[in-house]
This record gives structure tokens, C-alpha cells and sequence, in this order.
């Protein structure tokens, strides 16, 4: 008769690292989860894989670090992913950019206006929202985080997330002339 | 339904982004020695000596050598006790007798010279070895 050895769980790996920096654990946790995470943090730093990889090199440390704080009252995708999102925030202000200039409305959205009728390709016009924009547009409308979620995990307040998601989408739109009758739209050209 | 509301083709092109990219094995074997310079990650002949088992199971082996040492020193001795009583004897008859008293015993190993100094029977008494390896 053979036996089928069960995968180890998110939890009993996370354990064997917690406890005696087991290398292989850390691997196997590594490989499970980080595609999910790069591609969250691909968008949410704007397309710049450099930086990407650097967000989850940062982030696997910081999770590691504390995953004795970690309580399991969440799947471990889910708090690997807010500690992407901070890690990226971490970045930007590094860079420079002042956290308020990322929710201040009053910031012209970079819209196509003589390039109309050009359709590109969605990531790359995701990629081209201000941080703030793109971090909520990300966050809601593709990882489907609640606005509540959102301006917790990012300090703000919930009406400054349906804001900058009202700008994302209007400055999407304008780039993608979404039209119901083609459906070319998010594949790449 | 509102304004800003997504469209159902927008809600589909959004879907058909993926939602996983795998970003290749240089990023895994960067992190993992970043993580290994902050000591978050061992490598697997550390990771033996970090956990109990691996104290135990070197604890352990550590205790076998040394016995077997031990014991091999003790058979050693042993069969060097009962050849070192023959020898003795032996030397006892080849010993010539000077004309001053003085003894003269052929000297052809190391523990022969060893038993002929003696007067000292410490020395016999003290020539037990033990070897332990490790």
C-alpha cells in the first residue's frame, strides 16, 4: 500500500523556521506563496521588477522576523501580502515621496488626453497611476480587499480609498477607452 | 447601478490579469542568503547542531567512540599485561649476571627498556594505556 505523505502545512513550516531557521521550511514556504506576492507587489510598485524583487526579499525578512508575533488569524497569504503593501510604502517614502502627495486629490492624474484613441496594454496603464491611485486600484478591484482593509493597512481614511479608487478607474478608463464590444482589452498587444 | 461602478467587461479584464508570476530562482537564492546573513535561516550542518535532536544524536555518537575507545584501550592493555608477564620471565633467564652485581638484559624494544628500569615497579604498574579515539 503506499503511502501519500501530506504536504506540510503553511503553519507547520512557518514553525520549523520560527524554531530552528530550517532552510528547506523556508524554501518550501518560499516557492508556495511568492509568485502571489511578487505579482502583487509587480503592480503595486509600478511595473519596476527591480524594485519587486527587492519588496520581497524585504518582505520575507520582515515576515520571518516576526512570524513569532503572527497568531494564524489569517492565512498566511494574507498577512504575507499586508506586509508587502507596508514594505512597498516603506520604498516609496524612501524615494522620496511624501505619503500625503499620494492621497491628495488635487493631483492631476496622468490621462491620456492627445493619445485618446491609443489603447495600451492594462498592466502598463496600471503602472502609470499615481502610487496612491494604484495602490487602492490594486488592493480593491484585483486583490479584492474591502476599502475598510485598505485604509487600515494603509492609514487612511476609508472615504480617501473610495476616493482614489473613483480616480484610478476614471484615469484607467481614459487610457483603455474600455469599449463592452471589444473585450481586447487586459492582454497584452 | 453607479457611475463608478466596474463594467462587466472591466471586471473580466481585470480577472484575466494573473494573479501569480513567478519571478525566477536568482530572487529565491538571493533571499535565502540574505536571510542566512541575518541568521533567520541555517544552513542543514547547522540546522543539525541547532535543534535538540541534533545535540542528542552527537551526544550520542560522541558516547559510542569513546566507549569503543575505551574498551579497545582496556583489550590492548590486557593482552599486553599477559605478554609483558612472559616476557618477564624470559628475560629473567637471558639475564647475565656481571661481575659487579650489575644485570645485563638485552634491550631490543622500547618496553623492554621500559621493564628493565626497573626497580621502579611504578613503571609497570603505570604503563597501562588506554587509547580513545576521536
Amino acid at each position: 500500500m503506499t503511502q501519500i505523505e501530506a504536504a506540510p502545512s503553511d503553519r507547520q513550516l512557518a514553525e520549523a523556521l520560527r524554531l530552528s531557521g530550517d532552510e528547506r521550511a523556508f524554501r518550501t514556504l518560499y516557492r508556495r506563496h511568492t509568485p502571489r506576492l511578487y505579482a502583487l507587489v509587480l503592480r503595486l510598485a509600478g511595473a519596476s521588477q527591480s524594485d519587486a524583487e527587492d519588496i520581497v526579499q524585504e518582505t520575507w525578512i520582515r515576515a520571518t522576523e516576526s512570524l513569532e508575533r503572527f497568531r494564524w488569524d489569517a492565512a498566511f497569504s494574507t498577512w504575507l501580502a499586508a506586509i508587502g503593501v507596508n514594505v512597498t510604502r516603506d520604498l516609496q517614502r524612501r524615494r522620496g515621496r511624501r505619503p500625503e502627495d499620494a492621497w491628495n486629490d488635487d493631483i492631476d492624474m496622468p490621462l491620456p488626453a492627445a493619445k485618446h484613441h491609443e489603447r495600451i496594454d492594462l498592466e502598463r496603464a496600471i503602472a502609470t497611476l499615481p502610487d496612491g491611485a494604484r495602490t487602492v486600484l490594486v488592493l480593491h478591484d484585483i486583490e479584492g480587499w474591502p476599502h475598510e482593509s485598505i485604509a487600515e493597512r494603509l492609514e487612511i481614511s476609508i472615504g480617501t480609498s473610495k476616493s482614489q479608487l473613483h480616480r484610478a478607474r476614471r484615469a484607467l478608463r481614459a487610457w483603455l477607452a474600455f469599449e463592452p464590444a471589444e473585450r481586447r482589452v487586459g492582454t497584452k498587444q | 447601478m453607479q457611475d463608478d461602478d466596474l463594467q462587466p467587461h472591466e471586471i473580466d479584464a481585470l480577472k484575466a490579469l494573473p494573479s501569480a508570476i513567478d519571478p525566477g530562482s536568482l530572487l529565491e537564492e538571493r533571499t535565502v542568503r540574505a536571510m542566512q546573513g541575518r541568521g533567520l535561516v541555517h544552513g542543514r550542518r547547522a540546522r543539525l547542531t541547532t535543534s535538540w535532536w541534533g545535540w542528542t544524536a552527537a551526544a550520542a555518537a560522541a558516547g559510542v567512540i569513546f566507549v569503543a575507545g575505551f574498551s579497545l584501550g582496556r583489550s590492548s592493555d590486557v593482552r599486553q599485561g599477559n605478554g609483558g608477564a612472559s616476557e618477564t620471565t624470559s628475560r629473567v633467564n637471558n639475564e647475565t649476571k656481571k661481575g659487579d652485581g650489575t644485570r645485563v638484559v638485552p634491550a631490543s624494544s622500547t618496553r623492554e627498556v621500559a621493564l628493565t628500569n626497573a626497580n621502579d615497579d611504578s613503571t609497570l604498574h603505570n604503563n597501562t594505556r588506554y587509547v580513545v579515539w576521536f
